[in-house]
């Protein structure tokens, strides 16, 4: 079998839609499309955070408990490794229980 | 200068790091369900170099399980990595990027690149290249390895290293919250990813959910 003419369709619509967006920055957009791009980070990680944590193996309690677990040392140490490393650490020990 | 370039590049590529535990596993799985699928070795690492993106790609080896047609996973791919679309438009209102450096940093782009290089208070395009390479490198790595070593690798996901790919984005946004503003547009865009994602696929989900929340808190006048 031969996919190679799928994998290049694939890998054109991929492209197509990544650049887009990059040359979409000529467009002059209106005030509250500025305010609402500057909003859009927080969006895009709070809606990834949710979309990601319950994984595909049942494991969502114990996972949303690690993740409750590494957001306060995030909020508290402001380290990015230690956060990761408190998540996955509870995660790990957790599901040893 | 010439050190602050490299350095720029450095950064970016060290900031992907952690999600090199989430890559691996994923990209190994990938090569295995590649080849199982038919696939020949050549084809399994040139969908890793040309779509680069795990999702997409392991949704195509799923639908060409399925019997597929090649229309049907382009299709997919679209639908996979639309809210990509939004990232381009934000990256590039942020960073000065000549025509070049648009192709080049749109053919790399990926979520964790993303997301790392937004949540600099000063990015810039060689942290978002080293960002982007970093991600690229240990994905077609995996893919490779995964393409030589096959079935002899255990199931390593069964360790949820994947886990690691929610705690990093948590990571990028809780500093983020500590304006007031930002707090109810989080909550709005994890209700809306939540309740969407259950209709429709996960990228049509952060569409959603992104661009409800973010017009919701421009339009209710909440700024930064």
């Amino acid at each position: 079998m031969n996919y190679l003419a799928t994998i290049v369709g694939a890998a054109i619509a991929a492209y197509a839609v990544r650049l887009g967006g990059f040359l979409m920055a000529n467009i002059h957009l209106p005030t509250f499309a500025q305010r609402a791009l500057k909003n859009a980070p927080v969006a895009i990680f709070a809606a990834l955070v949710v979309l990601a944590l319950p994984g595909q193996a049942g494991e969502g309690d114990i996972r949303l408990v690690a993740a409750i677990i590494a957001g306060l040392t995030f909020w508290r140490v402001r380290q990015l490794w230690a956060g990761l490393l408190v998540g996955m650490l509870c995660f790990w020990l957790l599901r040893m229980l | 200068m010439r050190s602050t370039v490299h350095e720029e590049f450095w950064a970016g590529f060290r900031a992907i790091l952690p999600l090199w535990l989430g890559a691996l596993p994923i990209g190994l799985s990938y090569a295995v369900a590649a080849r199982t699928a038919g696939l020949s070795a050549v084809e399994t690492q040139l969908m890793s170099l040309l779509v680069f993106s795990a999702g997409t790609q392991l949704s195509a080896i799923n639908l060409l399980l399925l019997g597929a047609s090649g229309g049907t996973i382009i299709f997919t791919t679209l639908l996979l990595n639309i809210h990509q679309l939004l990232f381009g438009l934000m990256l590039v209102q942020r960073i000065a990027l000549d025509p070049t450096k648009r192709l080049v940093a749109a053919y790399f782009l990926n979520d964790g690149a993303f997301g790392a290089t937004i949540a600099r208070s000063e990015p810039t395009f060689r942290f978002l290249l080293g960002a982007e390479l970093s991600m690229f490198f240990v994905w077609n790595g995996a893919t490779f390895a995964g393409i030589l070593v096959g079935q002899l690798v255990p199931n390593l996901g069964a360790f949820g290293f994947d886990f690691v790919v929610p705690l990093l984005f948590l990571g990028l946004l809780v500093p983020q919250l500590r304006s007031q503003a930002a707090l109810p547009t989080a909550l709005i865009a994890a209700a809306l990813a939540f309740v969407v994602a259950r209709i429709a696929p996960t990228s049509v989900a952060v569409l959603v959910a992104v661009l409800g929340a973010s017009l919701g808190g421009a339009l209710s006048g909440n700024e930064q």
